[in-house]
């Protein structure tokens, strides 16, 4: 079973978006693409790297006397596994009726039980159209 | 006023709450077949007053119990030696009973209660782990996946999930969805089903469930009433659950061979003209609660006498 995935802030949410769009950087060209618009310093997103870093969702590597930094799963990879985390909590809220679901996401229902509901919506159909 | 009468007053109020909830009980058994000729949001305003019960009953024993205390009724104590007193013109040692019924109550009611704040809790995490995966379009926050569905979580800010698959869908599918789930917020839904919860910590468990679990499906009806009014088709809605239910049988886990009473209880309504608004079994309800809580106003010696005989046979 894969570990969780860590519950990530709006910066780090941002830098990792920054990251898949650019596939490697480091703090300037993230400060620059992230931090400049939120008026936000060198240090605070250079703090947000480091952060994912040790959170496992980054890779970096030392070139010279920076760090430059990578993603360590995909946008793909990192959505899928938020949504599979998501879906077991989503399931027992369900069961637990503080969740509200168009169609039951706990219960299942037979092909044979549909196609006999189906049948009946068509019949209903029928039968009012003039 | 001391802790003895504080657990005296919680004693009295359980034994009336309970009354009331072996009321509401036998109300809930012989309204099943009646109530489905109502429209399903005053089914579930039925279920949810039916869960109340209890604590109206409860509130209105204590209050007849308490007014000679405040000289609002004759004073009851120096007539009535066979029995433990609530009284504060009058103290009295603590029966061991009052005790006993005053733990048991505040024990279910903490549990239920410390049940529904950590559901709260997980929702808030669940929401936390969506929102940042999510966009916001309007009030949906829609998520990436091939699977269509809705969904409405949150107690005091509800929100409504739907699948990236599912704004896919023609709108003669995926508009009855959206309207079903506006419905569960604009309702609250979900917080009235949390409120149901705590009140049924006053019933018998297994009362307790049922009138939640028909409760939960009255809103279901409601919301398909509500989005069957937003397309002007019923069918169409009864067509977007088919729609709906069959992609998830094609799912992992979606292979039982068994029917979901919910689907198809919900087709079915909706295949059938919208229920008769005749109000007549919520009439006949209110009156007899009214007609309760009046008889222990107007006979409160009456009600007091009979809380206290009944601490006492249990002492």
């Amino acid at each position: 079973m894969l570990p969780a995935l860590p519950l990530l802030g709006d910066l780090e949410l941002a830098v990792l978006e920054h990251l898949w769009d650019c596939d490697e950087t480091d703090v300037i060209h993230a400060h620059a693409s992230v931090g400049a618009k939120r008026g936000i310093s060198v240090n605070t997103v250079g703090s947000a790297l480091e952060r994912l870093y040790k959170k496992g969702l980054t890779k970096r590597a030392k070139v010279s006397h920076a760090y430059r930094y990578r993603p360590a799963l995909d946008r793909d990879a990192f959505h899928a596994r938020r949504l599979m985390q998501a879906a077991g909590g989503l399931e027992s809220l369900s069961r637990d009726g503080v969740l509200a679901a168009f169609v039951d996401l706990v219960a299942d229902t037979d092909r044979e039980a549909l196609d006999e509901l189906e049948r009946l919506v068509q019949r209903r159909r029928k039968e009012r159209s003039p | 006023m001391t802790l003895s009468f504080l657990i005296m007053g919680a004693s009295v109020f359980l034994v009336a709450a309970w009354v009331g909830a072996l009321g509401a009980g036998l109300a809930a058994r012989t309204g099943y077949s009646r109530i489905e000729r109502v429209s399903p949001g005053a089914q579930a305003a039925f279920w949810l007053l039916l869960a109340a019960a209890p604590l109206v009953t409860g509130l209105a024993g204590l209050t007849a119990t308490l007014l000679p205390s405040f000289g609002l009724a004759p004073d009851h104590c120096l007539t009535h030696s066979h029995h433990p007193h609530l009284c504060l013109n009058h103290p009295q040692a603590l029966p061991m009973a009052a005790t006993l019924i005053a733990a048991i109550g505040l024990a279910r009611f903490a549990m239920v209660s410390a049940t529904e704040l950590r559901l709260a809790w997980r929702s808030s995490q669940v929401m936390a782990a969506l929102d940042p995966i999510a966009k916001t379009i309007g009030d949906l926050r829609v998520l990436p996946g091939t699977l269509p569905s809705a969904f409405v979580i949150g107690l005091l800010q509800p929100r409504i999930y739907v699948s990236q698959e599912t704004l896919t869908l023609a709108a003669p599918v995926f508009e009855p969805v959206i309207a079903h789930e506006r419905c569960h917020v604009a309702h609250r839904h979900l917080l009235v089903r949390a409120l149901a919860r705590v009140l049924g910590s006053l019933h018998w468990p297994s009362v307790a469930r049922e009138l939640e679990r028909r409760l939960a499906s009255s809103q279901e009806l409601q919301a398909d009433e509500a989005a069957a009014g937003a397309v002007g088709d019923r069918l169409l809605v009864a067509d977007s659950l088919l729609q709906f239910a069959r992609a998830r049988v094609g799912t992992p886990g979606g292979a039982l061979a068994f029917i979901d009473g919910g689907v198809a209880a919900r087709v079915l309504a909706l295949s059938n003209d919208a229920p008769h608004q005749s109000s007549r079994p919520l009439v006949i309800l209110a009156t007899a609660g009214v007609i309760a809580v009046a008889s222990t106003v107007a006979f409160p010696t009456t009600v007091h006498h009979a809380l206290e005989t009944a601490l006492g046979w249990l002492h």
